[in-house]
């Protein structure tokens, strides 16, 4: 349900996850080897909370994230909140870089809130508007191994239902804007009926503006069928691949607000505002201003807390440049 | 007809032996300076030799180094080929792991890629290991060409390389080359072109396999790698064609699902250990093997699928 936000034209926001400050990666170690209790590791994750709303406020965003303190990998975070699972040892996603894959073993159930609390705690600390963020049912069952049902379409299904509760539960928090992250569609264009079907349990009838964000793959596939995701915005990665998405996106039906990808979080260097800046009038020329929405092309928890912080600046400084144009 | 077992790809990275220096830890070390190149290649070492007795404790036939080094199908040649580069990361088919993009952005030109260092110590450790190399169509497919700005120009100059990069593998002691050639599941591609590509590694001494996941050939394409005579790899549990010769044909079996940690039972092996036998009785070799690379398990379920294929000999 498309809903009045309020909010400034090409409002600013980012995709979700922000770098974990070295006390937190050390608690965080220290609560797996039972060295803290559960509550000494809640009480630094508030605090790095805040101070990544201090730092969204501090830059000017326009729509901000708790920015997932207490979550590790986007899929194993949920999959160790509901009953139906095991969690593997890891296994490698790129270079160095390792993630605990769910197991499914049984029937997938919702047992309590997953994403309330810090959603709570972090829209009590501003003004503006935080967004509730949740990994869509295609990528919880993309992202899992499947040990228990028989296709992966009941997949899909078990894990819309948990996740509509808890889309459920965030709208009776207050939360009014709610992103369903679904990034493993970005290399099945095939099944993409399916991650819309999914998408539409979690989201349908809901009194909040939705999102879904998808990255890294092959768009060139899911641009002709990308119409179909009954969502208000779909929110991608352009500046990585140097905005040549735009291109292919070119001639296809996309009814949808879009989130701009602007600013590279898979390299140290920082995206400057001018870069930035060509970036948005290139835009211009295929999306209408109002349906622009501005952030980073994916999560910046693989970024430093400094260079997030610099990246945000430069794209806050284009985004304020291009309003006075408009 | 022969019967023999290999694993596919890269091996999973770290386990939870304590035996053998984390690989792990020691490459974030190795970023933060803490340790010298020198001691990190040590600890490469260590775990290439850990992947091939893992290999052998299972009773693999034609173990693989593991691929160690590689951070993806790409990256030993992209960090080593003048003329590419790399760019931002991509989402690997249709799986959750990454690739660094290549991109091509001058002439290619071939230089020894530390693969071969990796495979002649493996070597070392069995003589029975197979080396392993990207597929020219999907190393192809996954480059930006900024340079000849011609697809198969492009390949004709990846194929060449790889083609070198093939020849070090054999004069260095290479008895089998397995190619990972996803793209051409996927892919339209022409089957003369297919043929012609492959007939120059098909010539080599070597026992030459093209595999494909994810997707198999079409028939076309199979036949083309035939008559290049290169073995065919595909995966048995997805659907896949028949119609094509079968005399004296190498067929490397993909059986055991390495993107699913449920484990195989002993009917489903016995049926489609019946199944393929009798399917490709006329084949000269049958090589069982995991479905696609090792690593999408976690290690300790990787250990106990690989360990089944003992059972198909």
């Amino acid at each position: 349900m498309k809903i009045d936000l309020n909010l400034p034209l090409f409002p600013t926001t980012t995709v979700g996850s922000f770098p974990k400050p070295s006390y937190l990666a050390e608690a965080r170690k220290k609560f797996y080897r039972k060295e803290i209790s559960r509550e000494e590791l809640l009480e630094l994750e508030e605090k790095a909370t805040k101070e990544y709303i201090e730092m969204q406020e501090r830059v000017g965003l326009d729509v901000l994230v708790d920015g997932e303190a207490e979550r590790g990998d986007m899929a194993t975070f949920f999959a160790e909140r509901l009953n139906g699972f095991e969690i593997s040892e890891p296994v490698r996603s790129y270079g160095n870089r390792y993630y605990k894959k769910p197991r499914i073993i049984g029937e997938i159930e919702w047992t309590e809130p997953m994403t309330k609390h810090f959603f709570e705690y972090a829209q009590k600390l501003t003004d503006k508007p935080v967004k509730g963020m949740l990994t869509g049912p295609y990528t919880m069952m993309d992202w899992s191994f499947n040990e228990h049902y028989s296709s992966r379409e009941e997949v899909v299904r078990a894990f819309a239902k948990v996740l509509r509760q808890e889309a459920e539960e965030l709208q009776k928090a207050g939360c009014r804007i709610i992103q369903v992250d679904e990034p493993a569609l970005s290399v099945r264009s095939d099944e993409i009926e399916l991650a819309a079907e999914g998408l539409r349990l979690v989201t349908e009838g809901l009194e909040m503006y939705s999102i879904t964000h998808i990255c890294y793959g092959a768009f060139e596939h899911l641009a002709p069928k990308i119409h179909l995701l009954p969502v208000d915005q779909i929110d991608l990665e352009f500046a990585g691949r140097d905005f040549e998405l735009l291109d292919q996106l070119r001639g296809h039906e996309f009814p949808q607000d879009v989130g701009l990808g602007v600013y590279d979080v898979h390299t140290h260097k920082t995206t400057p505002a001018e870069k930035i800046s060509e970036y948005l009038e290139k835009a211009l020329t295929y999306f209408k201003p109002e349906k622009i929405w501005v952030d980073p092309d994916c999560g910046l928890k693989t970024r430093s807390l400094p260079e997030s912080e610099e990246g945000l600046r430069e794209m806050v400084a284009a985004v304020k440049e291009l309003k006075s144009k408009n | 007809m022969k019967i023999s077992t290999t694993t596919t790809g890269i091996f999973p990275k770290i386990s939870s032996s304590k035996e053998v220096p984390s690989l792990r830890a020691n490459l974030h070390k190795a970023d933060r300076g803490e340790i010298s190149q020198e001691e990190l290649e040590t600890i490469i070492q260590k775990n290439i030799e850990r992947v091939v007795r893992e290999q052998i404790g299972a009773d693999i036939d034609l173990p693989t180094d593991g691929l160690i080094r590689w951070t993806d199908l790409f990256s030993p040649f992209v960090q080593a080929w003048d003329g590419i580069t790399r760019r931002g990361i991509h989402r690997f088919y249709n799986t959750n792991t990454l690739y660094g993009e290549p991109v091509v952005e001058g002439d290619l030109q071939f230089n020894p890629s530390k693969t071969l260092g990796d495979f002649k110590f493996a070597l070392s450790v069995s003589e029975n290991v197979k080396a392993t190399l990207p597929g020219v169509f999907t190393f192809a497919a996954s480059c930006v060409d900024t340079f000849y700005q011609d697809e198969k120009k492009l390949r004709e100059v990846i194929a060449a390389s790889l083609l070198e990069e093939a020849k070090a593998l054999v004069a260095a002691g290479a008895k089998m080359i397995e190619i990972h050639e996803i793209e051409l599941g996927w892919g339209d591609y022409d089957r003369a072109e297919v043929s012609e590509i492959y007939k120059k590694f098909g010539e080599l001494d070597v026992k030459v396999v093209v595999v494909s996941y994810f997707q198999n050939f079409s028939e076309e394409i199979v036949q083309a790698l035939i008559s290049a005579k290169c073995g065919v790899g595909i995966d048995v549990q997805k659907p896949h064609s028949h119609d094509f010769e079968k005399e004296g044909m190498i067929l490397q079996a993909g059986i055991v699902d390495s993107r699913e940690t449920k484990i195989e039972s002993a009917e489903f092996f016995t049926e489609y250990k019946n199944k393929i036998e009798s399917t490709f009785a006329a084949a000269a070799e049958i090589i069982y093997s995991t479905s696609s690379h090792v690593e999408y398990l976690p290690h300790e379920i990787a250990m106990q699928k690989i360990a089944l294929l003992k059972n198909l000999k």
